[in-house]
């Protein structure tokens, strides 16, 4: 155990901390960036709003009074994406590695068992992505109890935990095709797509609602701007297809959809350790 | 006698896949004992990791007797394999590497430093920046610090300078010397490199011939002939190959060279060679390459 764990870090530690500390110097130049923007009356928060189509389809809180609040709430968007996707890639690349360099012979020299290795090297990156929502998390509350309140900062703790347990749920999933693919792994593009076509299929009946309120503000009319909502509307069933979305400022989550994650994720787990040891030397 | 048997193997059979990579493959490895396996279409390699664990066999059984009974809390630590690839881990120096596989332990490191100086390897640059032969001298390092019982080497020699390879010479011996079981895979009978007690000829993933070291032949000298009268041809001494035009090759396989001599001042003729079969050539009398 001690073994894997140690090459593991030593190996990627550089990756690990470019993961832990990038959102957190982001976080410091963004926040600097609003103290600056709150000095200058043109860009002062009061005098914006969220356009509400696009505060629909992104699922944002209503406008705050604080730029850094409305700031963070679009940071958190695009870090809910980074984070699992840089912990799937690199779980499912580091599962799948030993078998590609060949590597799993020395290991096997030195006593470690595959089931050791599977287990650690996906306690290594749960660890890894706690240690950046920790991080981030700290960072980010400490950040809003400076420019706007304690409750919010509790929003942002909340969000943190909630993207930890999407790592969670996501770690299966990339270990799933490492497990079955021991050589080849799994490339960053099918990451990718894992997690982007769910999300934008779940923001589908979202988006053709905003796209229908935006035409009706637009001062368009016909029956197509109808049809778009009923479409939307229709399809809302699709809108809670992606654990992605589920941390998203204003999403809201329904009990059913978190025990069906809870239940996928254990049988992809399970599934994923029973067929890496059983294609294992 | 069964705590000197290291490994015993017996009529195992292995696949990859779906396909029958070893068929029917039976040895006995032992203290001191070493064994060449010699193959040129990779079936060695696939009998060490036959017995290294890495293969699973399908049909006969392998028992390690002296390192379960004995050593079970080391087993397979006991049991080393160095493949003929280089540690292909990235952003990982020589030393880390190292200082993983011996999870620390004192005894190791101290046996991992000795080599590192006695082989001169530069342990602080990585893994992947180093020559193929410091790269491989890492692997081989990596298995002769844990003090194996049974070390399986395959293709040692592969790549390494001579330097190199008289220093891992002599530490193989005095592995052996110790006790330590050591079985080797190479693609040549000349390319074993190293006093063994077996030879096992293997092909198509099937042992084709199984030589006590003392069992093995001198290989015959292969005598080519420009111009001048053939030579008498006697059985058992001498054998005709082949003849075209003014050239003739025929084989020797007496070791007196003073008849040998003789033989070819007799012929009257003006140019000759003396060359050797190789171990494989004379074994299985493969003659195709020497025809003129």
């Amino acid at each position: 155990m001690g073994t894997i764990f140690y090459f593991e870090w030593r190996r990627k530690k550089n990756d690990i901390f470019f993961h832990l500390f990038w959102p957190a110097v982001v976080s410091l130049v963004l926040f600097a960036a609003c103290l600056l923007a709150g000095r200058i009356p043109a860009f002062s928060a009061s005098r914006f709003r969220w356009p509400e189509p696009l505060r629909a389809f992104l699922c944002l809180n209503s406008w705050n009074s604080s730029l850094w609040v409305n700031v963070v709430q679009l940071f958190t968007l695009i870090y809910s994406f980074s984070l699992p996707y840089s912990v799937m890639r690199g779980v499912a690349r580091s599962v799948s590695e030993e078998d590609y360099y060949e590597t799993i012979v020395y290991l096997h020299n030195a006593g470690i068992k595959p089931k050791t290795i599977f287990t650690v090297k996906s306690l290594f990156w749960l660890g890894a992505a706690l240690a950046c929502c920790v991080l981030t998390a700290t960072v980010q509350a400490v950040l809003t109890i400076l420019a706007a309140s304690a409750s919010e900062a509790g929003a942002i703790l909340i969000f943190y935990r909630n993207l930890f347990l999407l790592c969670v749920f996501y770690l299966p999933v990339a270990l799933l095709p490492a497990a079955f693919s021991r050589k080849a792994g799994m490339a960053g593009s099918g990451i990718g797509s894992i997690l982007l076509i769910p999300m934008l299929l779940s923001r589908l009946p979202q988006g053709l609602c905003s796209l229908a309120e935006a035409l009706t503000l637009a001062q368009r009319e016909g029956a197509i701007i109808g049809k778009l909502s009923q479409i939307g509307n229709r399809l809302e069933i699709l809108s809670g297809i992606s654990p992605l979305t589920w941390t998203w400022p204003a999403a809201e989550i329904h009990g059913l959809s978190i025990g069906c994650a809870c239940l996928v994720c254990l049988v992809l787990a399970c599934v994923s350790f029973m067929r890496y040891l059983h294609s294992a030397p | 006698m069964a705590t000197n048997l290291l490994c015993a193997c017996s009529h195992a059979s292995a696949k990859k896949g779906k396909k029958i990579i070893l068929t029917d493959i039976s040895l006995d490895a032992r203290k001191g004992q070493g064994i060449a396996l010699i193959s040129k279409d990779g079936s060695a390699a696939c009998v060490l990791r036959l017995i290294a664990g890495l293969l699973t066999p399908f049909r006969g059984e392998i028992s390690y007797p002296a390192l379960s009974r004995k050593d079970r809390s080391d087993f397979p630590k006991k049991l080393q394999y160095v493949p003929d690839h280089i540690v292909q881990y990235y952003n990982l120096t020589a030393a880390e590497f190292l200082i993983g596989m011996s999870k620390k332990r004192s005894a190791w490191m101290e046996e991992a430093n000795r080599l590192i100086s006695l082989f001169e390897i530069p342990a602080s640059r990585q893994l992947l920046n180093m020559t193929y032969e410091e790269n491989r001298l890492v692997s081989i390092i990596q298995a002769m610090m844990a003090d194996p019982a049974l070390l399986l080497l395959d293709r040692p020699w592969h790549m390494l300078e001579p330097p190199a390879r008289r220093v891992l010479a002599k530490e193989l011996s005095e592995l052996q010397d110790d006790g330590a079981g050591l079985i080797l895979s190479s693609e040549s009978y000349s390319d074993v490199r190293l006093p063994c007690s077996r030879y096992m000829f293997l092909q198509g993933g099937k042992i084709i011939a199984d030589y006590a070291r003392q069992e093995l032949p001198v290989p015959a000298k292969v005598i080519t002939l420009q111009g001048g009268s053939p030579p008498p041809m006697h059985a058992g001494e001498t054998e005709l190959l082949d003849q075209k035009g003014a050239s003739l090759r025929f084989l020797y396989h007496s070791r007196n060279m003073q008849k040998l001599s003789y033989l070819i001042y007799k012929t009257k003729c003006q140019d000759f060679s003396v060359e050797e079969l190789s171990m494989e050539e004379a074994l299985f009398e493969d003659y195709d390459g020497w025809m003129l």
